[in-house]
């Protein structure tokens, strides 16, 4: 399909471990502000495709372009994690990953300095571009924790979060990079309703408010049908179906699909 | 110059015996075991006080049958020397760090501080300056090829090592020790819910590779007599050489330390200074890193069979 | 306490297999030390040593030691998971509750009995710490010993303690410590550990009179560094029982409610007290202590606080530090037309500073790069080599070098500027060592500053997560590098000064040992606390000298790798965060023991290829 203003192109993408393939001839677009959501069984090769979006993985054939329409599109494949990122990809874990020795908001800082300028010398002789920054990055932090309500922990340890608090942690801390794309992983898994309800008005609160695109891989499927405006289904590593979430429960694959891992599809 | 070749595959020989040591652990705990030049000592002792308790100052014994006596015998006891040294610093520097679970930082500085430790215990009881060993054979020049020289000496590298390499060989792919270790190899965990018995395969890790560094030392004793240090440098290319063959593969130490010695050896016919075998040691060392940090027979010890 | 109801009743001497284990341990441990402090062997005789150690009464102590710490190592695990906790019906009654309950005249009986006891215990003390030549421990002694001023000084301090804690603890008037400013309580805490500090120094003469005081007298008081000792250790105390923190909430609560906080002019009074004694006590050392405190302390506690960065900021590890050490001083060594190459241009080695800096930098980065880019584990046998290649340089490469006859004279460091004409003179050393506190310092609170930067928390990131920190978009190689280059590039600052004030250089000043002992001082005061790599350094570069001075415990000069070997396992076993542990690293090393985030940055940084 084309699209006339896609942020992310995918082009087939295929990822093997060993014999393994995880990933065959994979490829999509997403559209600029749109929050489109990835969904399949586990196994499907989900975060396979987050980690190769992201730079983790480099996968074997296949291209990745960010911005494709741009006149500087940026080609993922062969990039550095950390220059993905740069670009403006940002992205959380499905296993939360915190700096668990660190408060909340130093974790946010981390993600709101990684792109400052500040250099070691900068930072001993604390000269005042540095003290300009420093002051701009505590800003930034409360301002974000702020944004996704946890104002109230700023100065707990990561470590000592519950699980809700730690998921909109991770997002706050990838907010900070100032993404244009935002990868979530599972963000609502092991949160209880009422977090559920409240992760899904911040995420998009984020797609609105702050004009981010947001890829989202979830298993919960009332979340991911109140959200996504457009959805993918992955199954062995291939894309079976893609359409609206009206179309996706209609799709006779599927729900085949899905008859096997039917206690996830209702989780 | 066929000389300096020659020399360089003979200590090559006794580098991969030591860089099975770092393989094998590396490729069980992804650890560097920086206590393994004490290892190594601790075999070369042991071999010293074998052979001066049976030889002492007797006559060199020259037939061939006193000689295998001799050398199988002193292996059997270096090896069991190191395989002890081994399990001790398993036991004290390794084992309690690993029930707490501790990160890999700890692992390295308790290693290297259980190789001071051992280094100069050695030192203090039995001095700090080289001791001649007894020679368990004459040694003899018993070949002349092309202009090199080849001793009884190195005809006994050559054996007991090329006899030992294989054994492990064997130990490692066929037994059932070795399938142990390499299952805990590629996956510690699974391999412990399939009811491998994680701690005595590290242990065994750690006597096997003990044994070779062992052994490694008897023939660094007989060569070059005993000291408290006399495992630091040879560990240090033993170490170059398991990256050169890949670290965690068995079979890349092997050819790893033949390659090494030869590399190292060979140029000191044009340049005359023998302690640039160090220098040239240490530049292959970067220079694989830099170009080809998977060593030449790539790793993982669990994968290659 | 609430738990206990819902545990079943508990064997109050659930003694198992595991506390066998552990108290033979701890008797090895003892016989160990036992062999180690006992005399040196030799080849010819392979069991003189430890026969000699362990079959002679030498063994008895050892032994005794050995048992007493399996005792206390099981007591701490018993207590620690809950076995020995008596269950308790009642709450029991705290010691202040039961003095208070009795009734005035019995309160000034109890005050005026326990004094008396604490004034005796004070003129045995006394008695006990004095001269050596004296018998010990006789009635007729302690009568003698009003005629010697020290005991004053222990009577004034230990009856001034014991009214702050009776009256602490009977609330005999409505007065409470806390209440007090805390300029003063800081001060009287200074003043007391003072003179502890002067009356505890065995040196004190009978009679005192100032003249005890003067550095310049033949048998002055602070000839003796155990005055310092006390000074130091007493001050480090109140310096940290000051600076005391609040937990941040939901960290492990303190068991005490805290003492105080960090107030402007606290930190004012700490500064000026350590000031003092940094700038001031140097004067009144024996000319022994005034070099090794220049060459044994200073110069390792830079490269202690340089080595600090790499492993305890970083998370990495460098065995041949002392590699960039040598580098430095070699540095120095050619710009003072003191090798076989001449330089283009000689230097005053003021401005072979900032050359040794880069040089030392560069060969960091030149190394770290390719290395660090594979494993950060890699780091620490490639580092270990080079330190080799460069002594083996050092020693061996005499067209360049000297080799092992040692290099020309170094020039020393002189100023002529202004009409200010000055050069550093061997003969004084604290000409050195305040230069070197005037390079130490500003590099303390650099550190400092940069350690709670963004560069030093993104340091943390890469150590506890290096996969979610490259997510954010950090580099982590290049911090990496950075780490290693500067901490290089101290070590190299720490060369300029030790060829200087040495003279002529040789190799054996840098042997790969070296490498260890400065890792050990980092890692027992405790990685990324600059102020535990301090106390580490002072302590750890301090003790060898003293008890080879006095050759106590059978100590002897030779041995000191051994003791740092067993030191370096028994700190990763019990406490790998140190003795003055940052708070963040500990956190982080008691996370990873529980299986979150890592605490080091030694795990692979490539992508994870698929192959």
């Amino acid at each position: 399909m084309t699209s006339a203003d896609p942020i992310f192109e995918v082009k087939d993408v295929t990822l093997r471990f060993g014999g393994v393939t995880s990933l065959n001839n994979v490829s999509l677009n997403q559209e600029r502000g749109e929050i489109l959501s990835v969904i399949g069984p586990n196994g499907a090769g989900k975060t396979s495709l987050f980690n190769c979006l992201t730079g983790v993985y480099l996968p074997q054939e296949g291209s990745i372009t960010f911005h494709p329409t741009q006149t500087k599109a940026i080609k993922i494949v062969g990039r550095a994690p950390h220059r993905v990122a740069q670009a403006g990809v940002a992205r959380t874990f499905q296993t939360s990953r915190m700096f668990n020795a660190l408060t909340t908001f130093e974790n946010v800082k981390i993600g709101v300095e990684a792109h400052q300028k500040t250099g070691p010398i900068g930072a001993m002789l604390k000269l005042p571009r540095t003290r300009h920054e420093e002051k701009f990055s505590d800003q930034r932090s409360h301002e974000l924790l702020e944004y996704v309500n946890l104002t109230h922990r700023t100065n707990t340890l990561a470590s000592s979060l519950p699980y809700g608090d730690r998921r909109r942690l991770e997002i706050a801390r990838a907010l900070g990079t100032d993404p244009k794309v935002l990868l979530l992983d599972e963000p609502a898994a092991g949160t209880n309703p009422s977090e559920k309800l409240a992760l899904a008005e911040l995420i998009s609160r984020i797609n609105t408010e702050l004009g981010i695109s947001i890829l989202l891989i979830e298993h919960d499927m009332k979340l991911v049908m109140s959200l996504a405006q457009r959805l993918i289904v992955l199954n062995f590593g291939g894309v079976i179906a893609e359409g609206t979430p009206q179309e996706i429960q209609e799709n006779p694959l599927v729900i085949e699909a899905y008859l096997g891992a039917s206690d996830e599809a209702t989780q | 110059m066929f000389n300096f070749l020659l020399q360089g595959i003979f200590t090559g020989l006794i580098f991969s015996l030591v860089a099975l040591g770092y393989t094998l652990v590396y490729g069980v705990l992804r650890l560097i075991n920086f206590a393994h030049s004490e290892v190594l000592m601790t075999g070369g002792f042991a071999g010293y006080f074998f052979l001066h308790y049976t030889i002492g100052n007797h006559q060199v014994p020259s037939s061939l049958w006193a000689t295998i006596f001799y050398v199988v015998l002193g292996v059997i006891i270096s090896g069991a020397g190191g395989t002890v040294a081994a399990l001790v610093i398993e036991r004290f520097a390794y084992r309690p760090l690993r029930r707490r679970n501790a990160p890999k930082l700890a692992y390295l500085i308790s290693a290297i501080g259980a190789s001071y430790f051992l280094l100069n215990l050695f030192g203090k009881e039995f001095g700090r300056y080289p001791v001649a060993t007894s020679q368990p054979f004459n040694n003899h020049v018993v070949v002349t090829l092309w202009g090199g020289q080849i001793t009884m000496y190195d005809l006994v590298i050559l054996v007991a090592t090329l006899a030992l390499l294989f054994s492990l060989d064997r130990i490692v792919y066929r037994s059932k020790m070795g399938r142990a270790i390499r299952a805990v190899a590629s996956d510690m965990e699974t391999a412990s819910l399939m009811g491998v018995n994680v701690n005595r395969t590290i242990a065994s890790t750690f006597a096997l590779g003990g044994f070779m560094g062992g052994a490694a030392g008897f023939f660094l004793a007989i060569n070059q007599g005993v000291s408290n240090n006399m495992g630091f440098k040879p560990a240090l290319f033993a170490f170059t050489a398991a990256v050169l063959g890949g670290i965690g593969n068995v079979r890349g130490a092997m050819v790893g330390g033949v390659i090494l010695g030869i590399v190292m050896f060979t140029p000191i016919y044009w340049l005359g200074q023998p302690w640039l075998e160090e220098v040239i040691a240490f530049s292959v060392l970067v220079l694989i890193l830099l170009f080809r940090p998977t060593g030449i027979l790539g790793e993982r010890l669990g994968r290659t069979a | 306490m609430s738990t206990e109801s819902t545990v079943p009743k508990r064997r109050y001497w659930a003694l198992n297999g595991e506390d066998a284990r552990r108290m033979c341990t701890a008797i090895v441990g003892g016989l160990v030390l036992a062999i180690m402090t006992g005399p040196e062997g030799a080849i010819s005789d392979p069991t003189y040593g430890v026969k000699t150690s362990l079959l002679t009464g030498h063994v008895v102590g050892y032994f005794i030691f050995g048992v007493v710490l399996g005792c206390l190592l099981t007591y701490r695990a018993k207590v620690k998971d809950g076995t020995w906790r008596r269950v308790r019906t009642a709450r029991r009654r705290t010691m202040s509750e039961r003095v208070t309950a009795f009734s005035s005249i019995w309160r000034y009986a109890f005050l005026a009995v326990t004094t008396f006891l604490v004034a005796l215990i004070s003129l045995i003390f006394a008695d006990f710490s004095g001269p050596v030549t004296r018998n010990k421990m006789s009635v007729h002694v302690l009568e003698h010993q009003f005629l010697y001023t020290r005991t004053y000084g222990y009577l004034v301090l230990a009856v001034a303690l014991w009214f702050v804690v009776v009256n602490q603890v009977m609330q005999l008037s409505s007065f409470k410590l806390r209440s007090l400013p805390r300029p003063v309580l800081g001060l009287s805490a200074i003043i007391a550990i003072l003179l502890f500090s002067l009356t505890s120094d065995p040196f004190l003469p009978a009679r005192f009179s100032w003249r005890a005081l003067d550095p310049h007298a033949s048998n002055s008081l602070f000839h003796h560094w155990t005055t310092y000792l006390w000074l130091i250790l007493g001050l480090a105390v109140t310096i940290s029982w000051l600076f005391r923190r609040d937990p941040i909430d939901g960290a492990k609560p303190a068991r005490r409610s805290r003492a105080l906080a960090v107030t402007p002019e606290m930190r004012i009074i700490t500064y000026v007290a350590a000031g003092f004694i940094v700038f001031e006590a140097p004067k009144y050392l024996s000319l022994y202590w005034q070099i090794s405190l220049y060459q044994q302390i200073g110069v390792f506690c830079l490269l202690a606080i340089g080595l600090n960065i790499v492993v305890g900021f970083a998370g990495l590890l460098d065995l041949g530090y002392v590699a960039f050490y040598a580098l430095g001083a070699y540095v120095t060594a050619y710009f003072s037309g003191a090798l076989p190459l001449h330089p283009p241009f000689q230097l005053n080695p003021f401005f072979i500073i900032p050359f040794a800096i880069i040089i030392a930098m560069l060969s960091g980065v030149l190394l770290g790069l390719p290395t660090l880019r594979l494993r950060g584990d890699y780091l620490a046998i490639v580092t270990l080599g080079f330190g080799e290649i460069v002594y083996v340089l050092a020693n061996d490469w005499t067209q360049v070098t000297y080799g092992s006859a040692g290099t020309g004279a170094i020039t020393n460091f002189n100023v002529h500027l202004l009409g200010i004409n000055y050069v550093w003179n061997p003969v004084n050393p604290l000409s050195y060592y305040y230069l070197m506190i005037g390079i130490l310092i500003p590099a303390i609170f650099l550190f400092d500053f940069l350690n709670h930067s963004k560069v030093g928390r993104t340091w943390a990131a890469i150590r506890e997560d290096e996969v979610a920190a490259q997510s954010l978009g950090i580099n982590a190689l290049k911090y990496k590098v950075m780490a290693f280059a500067m901490g290089a590039s101290t070590a190299g600052v720490a060369g300029v000064f030790t060829a200087v004030k040495v003279g002529h250089l040789f190799p054996n000043t840098f042997v790969l040992q070296l490498s260890i002992t400065i890792l050990v001082l980092v890692i027992f005061g405790g990685m990324g606390s600059i102020v535990g790599v301090l106390f580490g350094a002072i302590v750890l570069q301090w003790l060898p000298s003293y008890l080879n001075f006095h050759s106590y415990f059978g100590y002897q000069q030779a041995d000191l790798y051994l003791y740092i070997g067993a030191l370096l396992v028994v700190m990763m076993i019990f406490r790998p965060q140190g003795l003055v542990p940052s708070r963040r690293r500990r956190r982080e090393i008691l996370d990873a023991e529980e299986g979150l985030g890592s605490a080091d940055a030694l795990g692979a940084i490539t992508q994870e290829q698929p192959s």
